[in-house]
């Protein structure tokens, strides 16, 4: 059980620093990750010397060499007690957290910086980086050869069954993109900032059937880091804390036979499980969401297996604009990973920490007491959560 | 995105994966199954995920449901011209396969219908309505 039972926090996000995000092919993913690291150091009011842990995240389609452990030279820190590269897909970024935060209750470490980095866009685009294999099947090479490619066509697989399951049409993943670009519309520093209307939305092109453009996240180059303390020294900074009260982790044993639904039942549902039940609180406790969200319909499954809504109510919770700007449930408020980034598991980190900090101006939540954040990889299959609140004791 | 799938040859992949595909453009689509007699098991199994003896190769029916579909509007590789439906059959005996939908003309799948093994070329193993 990845569960850390107490309702006064142990730990804290202190610093949150970012690279200039860019949609053209500019740096390496190691350069945009020093400007981060740095940014979140200053951004911290520390100085490098006082890090003594480094957590490493890249994007699970790249090599090691991309984000070397190396980096810790590259940005001049000195001895270390802590030193490692996650490698969890979309779940890492959380996880480093959620490790980062283990070591120092554990005396490990005083000071730990994670970071995430990642440089998709070449000189093609950005959307050919993940046209690779999920490996649903389990044949090595199978997929590729049946034409079965990439996420979106491992989510495409996901949608069509939810909408069979469900009944559910193409109009409840516009629903979920178009709540998703409202708040993007907020948010400064959102790529993809008009308005989707649904025409718009319709005539967008098919990736994979029944997948279309706007359904896919807008991958960017660029990187995130945070610095993770131990609550007792976290609000001798210049910023409020991020209080972190609990984790879960949640990694699917679903198989791909008779009488399983690992389309919709996903590794959601264990984490928010060792989540909640490790806290002792219910979702309902949730004032927003910030949900790892690379597919319209991975925020109606997140909202499914998360236990916000029951399994096919996604579609009427978020068509009933729960999700959107003033709803009951604000969700994905900096745009999410479709309309404002896609940096994998920092997009839902980065977004929390600054509702969190009331640093949201025009789409600051009214209420921030306690927010949910997820990252999952492979096709939902591993997921790791996280509550995050301005108040050492919830 | 390229050709680069169109010329994996054979011999690089994995043993039981070239051996499916070799007995499938033969005729016989075969799934895992306990070789202490549990039962088919999915494709990704290496031991048997009931009592964790070895798995081995066994002939199906070839019958099976559209569990799931997509439609990839984009060209992979030159030997599925776009577009092209995957299908994710689940085959009677319980395992869950990706193949291609061999339809043309036909009328327009849904999940859940029956749909049969229709053969394997050039390790492209097809299903069709039944």
């Amino acid at each position: 059980m990845n569960v850390v039972r107490k309702r006064s926090a142990a730990s804290a996000i202190i610093g949150l620093g970012e690279s200039t995000f860019s949609r053209k092919p500019d740096k390496t993913a190691r350069a945009h990750a020093v400007e981060a690291c740095l940014d979140a150091v200053s951004d911290a009011g520390l100085k490098m010397a006082e890090i003594d842990g480094l957590l490493l995240n890249r994007s699970p389609i790249e090599a090691s060499s991309v984000l070397p452990l190396h980096l810790k030279r590259d940005i001049g820190l000195g001895d270390l007690s802590l030193l490692a590269s996650v490698e969890a897909e979309g779940s890492s970024a959380i996880q480093m957290i959620q490790y980062a935060a283990l070591a120092i209750d554990a005396g490990m470490a005083e000071k730990v910086l994670c970071v995430f980095a990642d440089a998709p866009v070449g000189a093609t685009g950005g959307g050919d980086a993940y046209s690779i294999s999920m490996n649903l099947v389990g044949l090595d090479g199978w997929d590729e050869r049946h034409g079965l490619i990439g996420a979106t066509g491992g989510f495409a697989l996901s949608v069509q069954r939810y909408f069979h399951l469900y009944g559910a049409d193409s109009n409840a993943l516009y629903e979920a993109a178009a709540a998703d670009r409202e708040w993007a519309a907020l948010n400064p520093k959102a790529f993809l900032r008009k308005p989707l209307d649904k025409e718009e939305y319709f005539a967008s092109r098919w990736i994979v059937e029944p997948l279309r453009l706007f359904d896919c996240a807008y991958p960017v180059n660029g990187a995130v880091a945070v610095i993770v303390s131990g609550a007792e020294s976290a609000a001798d900074g210049p910023n409020s804390p991020v209080y972190v009260h609990g984790f879960g982790q949640g990694h699917s044993g679903a198989r791909n036979f008779a009488g399983a639904e690992p389309e919709i039942q996903t590794g959601a549902g264990i984490a928010g499980r060792n989540l909640f039940g490790g806290l002792g609180i219910t979702p309902g406790a949730c004032d927003f969401c910030e949900f790892y969200n690379p597919f319209s319909i991975t925020t109606i499954l997140a909202l499914e297996g998360y236990g916000f809504c029951k399994p096919g109510e996604g579609v009427d919770f978020i068509a009933g604009r729960a999700t959107r700007p003033g709803g009951a449930l604000p969700t994905n408020t900096g745009g999410g990973h479709l309309s404002s980034y896609y940096l994998q598991g920092m997009t839902p980190v980065h977004e929390a920490i600054v509702q969190i900090r009331r640093c949201g101006g025009e789409r600051q939540v009214p209420s921030n007491n306690l927010g949910l954040v997820t990252g999952f990889g492979g096709r939902m299959e591993y997921h790791s959560a996280m509550t995050v609140s301005p108040h050492r004791e919830i | 995105m390229g050709s680069r799938l169109d010329d994996t040859p054979t011999k690089d992949l994995d043993p039981v994966v070239s051996e499916i595909l070799r007995r499938a453009e033969a005729g016989e689509l075969c799934c895992l199954s306990c070789a202490a007699g549990c039962g088919a098991t999915d494709y990704a199994a290496r031991i048997c995920p009931s009592c964790g003896n070895p798995v081995e190769l066994r002939p199906v029916s070839g019958r099976g449901r559209i569990h799931s579909y997509s439609v990839f509007h984009t060209q992979y590789h030159s030997k599925l011209p776009a577009p092209y439906t995957v299908l994710l059959v689940e085959l009677d005996e319980g395992p869950r396969l990706a193949a291609v939908f061999d339809g043309e003309g036909g009328p327009p799948q849904k999940v859940g219908d029956a749909v049969v093994f229709s053969g394997a070329v050039n390790g492209i193993v097809r299903f069709s309505m039944a």
